[in-house]
């Protein structure tokens, strides 16, 4: 049932969620955004394109298992908190520092945002895993 | 630090490297396999200068600190000779492991032995009592693991079952015995409960602790009535046999009473049910050691009779009871552990383990019987053999109780009958069978094994022999530290191999010349013993046990069915109910009269507005008669919560609630097919009112919690706190982010473990209903 409108809206507009919800991502520390809400999004976003091509496409352009995915991120989260604890800081500790970059100016670096990396990876992997074996029903 | 990490840390690494090594390499698994517990093992050869000078290393890495909970290490003599033991036993069974027939999974075997090393380290070296809880239960996991290990097997599935449960329960225990402890003295570490021995055996609660860490320490070390477990755990590979069900981890009952022996011991209560326990024990598995036939089975019910010889000694509680039990418990790993080993090669070269198709093997297996010859011997306590050396500092420990009390006269005896039974199955497993006539089934070309399958065991009946002629070296570096780190300084006196004619040796005299005059009646001896299991079949422990699990099956069918009826709305009403009852009305009834009266002069008139048009689309909800009205109507009511926020002022929520709102409204979509029709006019009139008062009942629950929140009348606000901090602490503007993932880090690491639970979850449930 897939048609050529929603199929060609999904193409282009797919990589502007990505990118979306990649800024969304980055940015979370200061201003509204976060992994939580850039995870549903990348997922919604690969969902669409699922959706519009009748799932045939996904397992194509979508190499990676979202199995992989949520325990890449479990790992990347549970990591954070290791390398704080032999650093021997309490489990979870989390610092940031400042970093000078030429064009782009001051940049923050909080370790807090490896740990939202992983949240990041555990949601989408865990919103794709359902939803895709949902649909594939 | 490092170093002590280290010792634990090697095998947990190996257990998950090994698996992955490549596959030209699978061949040399066991090789590999050899490299932590012998980096583990020199690398507690390096404490032993220190330690036997009496020094006692203390390391601490912060776990939890605001609950008290801290990963620590102590090693004192007493832990460095249970590491000593378990990476250097480790070595041992790992090199003979490679023999060992293990056809398929090789790797799997070998990870899941450095996983119960890297495991039972831990339990040794931890000082916390909590982290020492934590590696027990994974000592308890791993052996569950390696009974199982033949997993098509029915035995191996029963044995593992049992001894999860059994041993389980006991880890129940200790750790209630643990909470106890911290009850009387604040305090989780080791080192500082030594300070509080008094105050705890002054406590109220000092029968209750000792009650609990013996019932743990009994069902780890599989005393009666809990040993049933470790008979069924040998349908494990041999090799795992001799190192987790007879050398190390069913030690670890005996390490934690050692280990608590300071704190616990020198009351009527501590002698009575640790050596009562104990001698029950010993004489129990001595007396069913005798009838059986299977070897693994005699040397299983070996390991419990010793185990309880072992626990009698430490109730005794004296520096001789000590002395006796901690040589004992090191010499029984040496004997025990070979004797495994080589009734692994019987089996391995025979293809039977029954003690009546064997005989006569000596002429073919000259090395396997001489070494069987020496641990036998040194088990049945002969003479220039190191078991010779520990049951006279038993017998001695025992006459030292003489002076206890009036029923004391009874240990040296009973210390005498356990002996002479020892005896008479260690001449079985020797004389049974490697001498006599060979059985006609059995073919005649039988011979030796590799070297290096023989290598193993040989080096342990040497140990045997160098312990019983010149102790002294091992002695003064290891065996007198751990001696006085449970019983004091200078709890420890030297060895000697003859020290003239004493009470201990005439006890020995009786019992090894008793032991092999009855030898020969060994069969009418069986069948005069009392014996549970043969003469009333229902009432042994183990078809107690049997019944106990069937009826716990029959309740947990009972249950299932009552709670999961397979229809969603009878889970909720459940669910709803509960927590009206047990929550709600004692929370209305408390918290509701706190509250003042309502104050709705600040809504704003678009506030209400939005909220009036919140509730119609709830009620539009309850109303559709289609089920994807119903979906359609609920995700506006979701649009609108999020319309909400944005003119609260909460982007990160209205964003948030944006995304799951278009999420679950896919979900919904994606699962309505599968939905059954509405049901609405199935309902009778009755039924649909009781689904109203549930629905008003949690609605009003919710409405309450949410003023009383917001009254900061219970609490000061934390938020705050939140808002002033996030920036300067968490280095973030975002406070919602901040307190994500760093102030709540922890319980955002739980949310997202949940959501790839809830994931992997429905991805099973679909996949699996397929078939």
């Amino acid at each position: 049932m897939s048609s050529l409108i929603l199929i060609t809206v999904a193409r282009l507009i797919f990589f502007l969620i990505l990118l979306f919800s990649l800024y969304l991502l980055l940015r979370g520390h200061h201003s509204p955004g976060g992994g939580f809400i850039a995870g549903v999004m990348t997922a919604l976003g690969i969902l669409l394109e699922a959706i519009a091509t009748d799932l045939r496409d996904v397992r194509l352009v979508f190499r990676v298992d979202p199995r992989l995915l949520i325990g890449v991120g479990l790992l990347t989260a549970l990591t954070t908190g290791l390398v704080a604890l032999l650093l021997g800081y309490p489990f979870l500790t989390s610092t940031f520092g400042h970093v000078h970059v030429p064009p782009l100016g001051d940049l923050e670096i909080a370790t807090a945002f490896f740990f939202d990396l992983g949240v990041y990876f555990v949601v989408v992997g865990g919103t794709l895993l359902m939803m895709i074996t949902l649909a594939e029903e | 630090m490092a170093l002590i990490l280290l010792i634990i840390l090697l095998p947990l690494l190996g257990s998950v490297l090994l698996p992955l090594l490549p596959r030209s390499l699978r061949g040399h698994v066991g090789r590999w396999a050899l490299l932590p517990p012998g980096v583990c093992f020199l690398l507690s050869l390096t404490y032993l200068p220190a330690i036997s000078r009496g020094d006692t290393f203390h390391y601490t890495l912060s776990w939890f600190p605001t609950l008290g909970i801290q990963v620590s290490f102590w090693i004192d003599g007493l832990s460095l000779l249970f590491a000593l033991l378990i990476s250097g036993i480790g070595v041992l069974i790992i090199w003979y492991s490679h023999y060992y027939s293990i056809e398929e999974h090789r790797p799997r075997f070998f990870a899941y032995l450095l996983f119960f090393m890297g495991a039972m380290l831990g339990v040794v070296l931890s000082s916390n009592l909590i982290a020492l809880f934590v590696f027990w239960e994974l000592t308890s996991i791993s052996s569950f693991l390696l009974i199982g290990f033949w997993h098509t097997q029915e035995a191996a599935v029963y044995g593992a079952r049992k001894s999860l449960l059994i041993t389980s329960l006991g880890g129940f225990a200790l750790l209630a015995g643990i909470v106890l402890l911290y009850e009387v003295t604040g305090t989780l570490e080791l080192p500082e409960l030594a300070q509080h021995a008094e105050a705890i055996r002054m406590s109220s609660l000092y029968p209750a602790i000792l009650g609990c860490i013996v019932i743990g320490a009994c069902a780890k070390s599989a005393q009666f009535p809990f040993h049933i477990w470790l008979p069924n755990a040998m349908a494990a590979p041999t090799p795992v046999s001799a190192y987790l069900h007879s050398a190390t981890m069913v030690k670890a009952g005996l390490f934690l009473i050692a280990r608590f022996l300071p704190l616990l011991s020198g009351t009527q209560a501590w002698m009575y049910a640790v050596s009562g326990i104990g001698m029950l024990t010993m004489l129990v598995g001595a007396a069913l050691a005798l009838q059986q036939y299977d070897l693994k089975a005699l040397l299983a019910y070996s390991t419990i009779s010793q185990l309880g010889l072992i626990m009698a000694l430490y109730g005794f509680g004296t520096a001789g009871g000590v002395r006796a039990a901690t040589f004992h418990l090191f010499n029984h790993a040496a004997f025990k552990g070979a004797l495994f080993l080589l009734v692994g090669i019987i089996e391995h070269v025979a293809g039977t383990r029954d003690r009546r198709a064997l005989g006569g093997l000596a002429r073919g297996l000259p090395v396997t019987a001489t070494l069987t010859g020496i641990a036998a011997l040194a088990m049945a306590g002969v003479p220039l053999l190191n078991g010779f050396l520990s049951k006279e500092l038993f017998y001695e420990a025992s006459l030292e109780m003489l002076v206890w009390g009036r029923w004391a006269w009874v240990l040296p005896e009973l210390a005498v009958v356990g002996s002479l039974l020892t005896v008479i199955y260690a001449l079985q497993i020797f004389h049974g069978v490697f001498f006599g006539q060979a059985p006609k089934e059995l073919a005649n070309a039988l011979h030796d094994p590799s070297a290096g399958m023989l290598l193993a065991p040989a080096i342990l009946a040497g140990m045997c022999l160098l312990m019983g002629v010149f102790p002294a070296p091992l002695e003064a570096l290891v065996l007198a530290p751990a001696v006085s780190s449970i019983a004091g300084q200078d709890a420890w006196q030297p060895l000697a191999i003859w020290h003239g004619f004493t009470g201990p040796v005439l006890m020995s005299a009786v019992a090894l010349v008793g032991g092999a005059c009855l030898y020969g009646y060994a069969r009418p001896l069986r069948q005069a013993m009392p014996s549970m299991p043969v003469r009333w079949p229902g009432l042994s422990i183990d078809a107690l046990y049997d019944r106990g699990m069937a009826a716990l099956d029959r309740t947990g069918l009972f249950l299932m069915g009552f709670l999961q009826s397979g229809y969603l709305r009878w889970s909720l009403m459940l669910l709803l109910s509960v927590l009206i009852l047990s929550f709600g009305v004692p929370f209305i009834a408390k918290a509701g009269g706190a509250l003042g009266p309502l104050d709705l002069g600040s809504v704003e008139p678009f506030e209400a507005v939005l909220i009036a048009l919140l509730m119609a689309g709830a009620v539009a909800v309850a109303w559709a008669r289609q089920p994807l009205m119903a979906v359609l109507t609920l995700g506006l009511v979701g649009l609108l919560v999020s319309l909400l926020f944005v003119l609260l002022q909460a982007p990160d929520l209205a964003l948030t609630q944006l995304l799951i709102e278009t999420t679950s409204l896919i979900l919904f979509l994606l699962v309505l097919r599968f939905l059954p029709p509405f049901g609405r006019e199935a309902l009778s009139r009755w039924g649909r009112c009781r689904d109203l008062g549930i629905a008003i009942a949690v609605g009003g629950l919710v409405v309450v919690l949410l003023l009383v929140a917001n009254s900061e009348s219970l609490y000061p606000s934390i938020a705050h706190y939140f808002l002033e901090q996030s920036l300067t602490l968490g280095g973030g503007r975002n406070m919602v982010n901040v307190i994500v993932v760093d102030f709540r880090g922890y319980d955002t690491m739980g949310e997202i473990t949940v959501l790839s639970i809830a994931a992997i979850g429905v991805y099973a449930l679909i996949k699996l209903k397929r078939g």
